[in-house]
């Protein structure tokens, strides 16, 4: 099995704070690798310091063959390596369409001109814009399409950042906690998506909190708690593993309840 | 405003242009100087709308590049002697490229700081400008600069420049309008939203904004080498600081992130001073109330006050 991202002891610190402590990851292509551990692990800043929102403070993370240890964000994306946010970021300016769109911005031609006469522009736009629609009515965001995105409920909003991550065609997408704040029936919906990603191909590494939904979409499972990765297996292994137990005892046992 | 949407209100901004066609012949020689005046600015306006409007970057540069468009093609209309229909679009194209020199390191700054830098920027273009009498002229200026003429057709008068002025103005707000809807106005807007969302969406931050603050200058680039056919003179206290301050309350008075606010702030600020000529010195005082009042009642500028007009009228609008 070929890893898709290869994290090698990657670190963050802020200031005296070890976020992230030489953390290594194999993400095999074509699964559903999930991390796992306390509120304050390190979960979101590990997302952050691979994606190139964060420099890292040591370690590499390879995407495929390429280094993109420390790539400008826009690059890692570029590349096929796409996230969400934990706390959804959406730009509330722009009508769920447009949102989406943004997220195919590298797939068009970058100079002011083509904005203005490109006939490329336009042609390519026209065909994001279908696969954008798509998206859309897989995700039952067809009708709310022309709305501002503020408009909409919480739930929905999730979902159009999803739908930003997708229309771009990534080969790995990265979700920090897409089920928070999300009711049952929505996490449902939400279950049957991420299942419909990784049987089309896709590969997802999923930060997540709520147990149920990890336990039945996750192949891997890799804990991480205080800035250290503590355990890594199938969703059986890790959930008879003592190590797991005590970090969850410890800090918010409550999650793993959940 | 969406394409496609909006039938009424597409149908009244063309019967606003008709009406402007015909506006000359109604009005007397120093009300279409004033008339032709609001139009330039309404140009520099619509190119700060990209800056501040859309990509947010808080710019007070924006008389700075007017002067860089008007002094430019001064220089090349009169020292060099380059006909008017060449040294304007170099001039233009000059802006553009200045503002890509000075604008690449200032757009790591952010807020406040950026609008330090900017200012700064403004502030040593007049000081070059008064000091450098050689090519700049100094406090003198650089008179003599030769009116736009087609052949056969002199367009010196004001009453004639108009046109030139309207056409070059509906071009700059198609073109802004174009640019708006594309993938470019998309990110744009992203950036001012979410800087970091817009980056993790394939979008490279630092060139959108080289790009919004580009297509301010190259705005005030063309508003400026028009004024200087226009007068045929320039000098240096017609780009200082306080008229790019007056460009972001023209764009804020009319509505920021909307072309159609930045054409009606533009004019409405030009013509504020002439409707309220009556009260001196005061005018200043109330100009400032008005401001403060819209800022505090419209923050999205008077052009939210027709679209709620239109909504209560029935006329669409989201
Ligand atoms: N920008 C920052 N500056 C300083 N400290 C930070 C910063 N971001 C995160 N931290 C700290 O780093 C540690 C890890 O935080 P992080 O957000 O990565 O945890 P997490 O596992 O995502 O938690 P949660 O499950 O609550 O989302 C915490 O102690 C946090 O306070
Ligand atoms: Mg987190």
């Amino acid at each position: 099995m070929t890893a898709i991202l290869t994290v090698e002891a990657l670190s963050k610190n802020f200031g005296g704070v070890r976020a992230v402590q030489a953390v290594s990851l194999e993400v095999p292509a074509g699964m559903v690798f999930s991390v796992i551990g306390p509120n304050g692990a390190g979960k979101t800043t590990l997302i952050n310091v691979m994606t190139g929102i964060l420099p890292s403070s040591g370690g590499r993370v390879r995407f495929g063959a390429r280094d993109i240890t420390d790539a400008p964000a826009h690059l890692v994306a570029a590349a096929g390596m796409v996230r969400t946010f934990q706390n959804g970021r959406l730009f509330h300016r722009l009508t769920v369409m447009e949102n989406v769109l943004v997220g195919a911005h590298h797939r068009l031609p970058q100079s002011i001109w083509s904005a203005i006469a490109g006939g490329t522009a336009r042609r390519r736009m026209g065909e994001i814009r279908g696969r954008a629609r798509d998206l859309l009515r897989t995700l039952g965001l067809l009708d709310d399409a022309e709305r501002l995105v503020g408009a909409l409920p919480y739930g929905r909003q999730r979902m159009v950042e999803i739908a930003r991550a997708l229309v771009s065609e990534p080969k790995l997408l990265l979700l920090d906690e897409p089920a928070a704040g999300l009711n049952s029936g929505e996490v449902e919906r939400l279950r049957e998506i991420l299942q419909g990603l990784r049987s089309q191909g896709l590969t997802l590494l999923l930060v997540e909190h709520n147990m149920g939904l990890v336990m039945r979409v996750a192949d891997r499972i890799a804990v991480i708690s205080f800035g250290e990765k503590i355990a890594e297996g199938t969703p059986a292994e890790v959930r008879a593993d003592p190590k797991v137990l005590e970090a969850y005892l410890g800090h918010g046992y409550r999650h793993a309840e959940d | 405003m969406k394409p496609g949407r909006n039938h009424l209100a597409v149908a009244a901004a063309a019967l606003a242009f008709l009406l402007a066609l015909v506006l000359p012949a109604l009005v007397s020689g120093y009300g279409i100087r004033i008339l032709n005046l609001a139009l330039i600015s309404a140009i520099a306006v619509i190119g700060l709308n990209f800056a501040f409007g859309y990509a947010g970057l808080i710019t007070l540069a924006q008389a700075g590049f007017v002067g860089c468009g008007a002094y430019l093609t001064a220089i090349l209309s009169t020292a060099v002697g380059l006909s008017p229909w060449l040294s304007i679009p170099a001039a233009v194209v000059g802006t553009g490229l200045i503002s890509v020199v000075v604008g690449l390191p200032m757009l790591r700054l952010k807020g406040h700081y950026l609008a330090l830098a900017t200012l700064g920027f403004n502030v040593s273009f007049v000081i070059v400008a008064t000091n450098w009498k050689s090519v700049m002229g100094g406090t003198d200026g650089i008179s003599g600069i030769p009116s736009l003429a087609l052949p056969g057709l002199s367009v010196a008068t004001d009453h004639r420049y108009y046109y030139v002025l309207w056409l070059a103005l509906a071009a700059a707000a198609w073109i802004a309008w174009r640019i708006r809807y594309s993938h470019i106005g998309l990110a744009m807007i992203a950036v001012r939203d979410d800087e970091i969302a817009t980056g993790a969406a394939s979008v490279g931050v630092t060139r959108i904004k080289v790009q919004a603050f580009a297509l301010s200058a190259i705005y005030a680039g063309l508003a400026g080498a028009l004024f200087a056919h226009m007068t045929n003179f320039v000098a240096p206290e017609d780009f200082a600081l306080g008229h790019s301050i007056i460009y972001l309350a023209m764009l804020i008075i009319g509505g920021e992130g909307s072309i159609l606010g930045a054409i009606a702030g533009a004019v409405i600020v030009t013509f504020m001073p002439e409707l309220m000529r009556d009260l001196g010195q005061a005018y200043m005082i109330v100009f400032g109330g008005l401001m403060l009042l819209i800022l505090i009642f419209l923050p999205k500028g008077l052009l939210s006050l027709a679209g709620m007009v239109g909504r209560r009228l029935g006329i669409a609008g989201r």
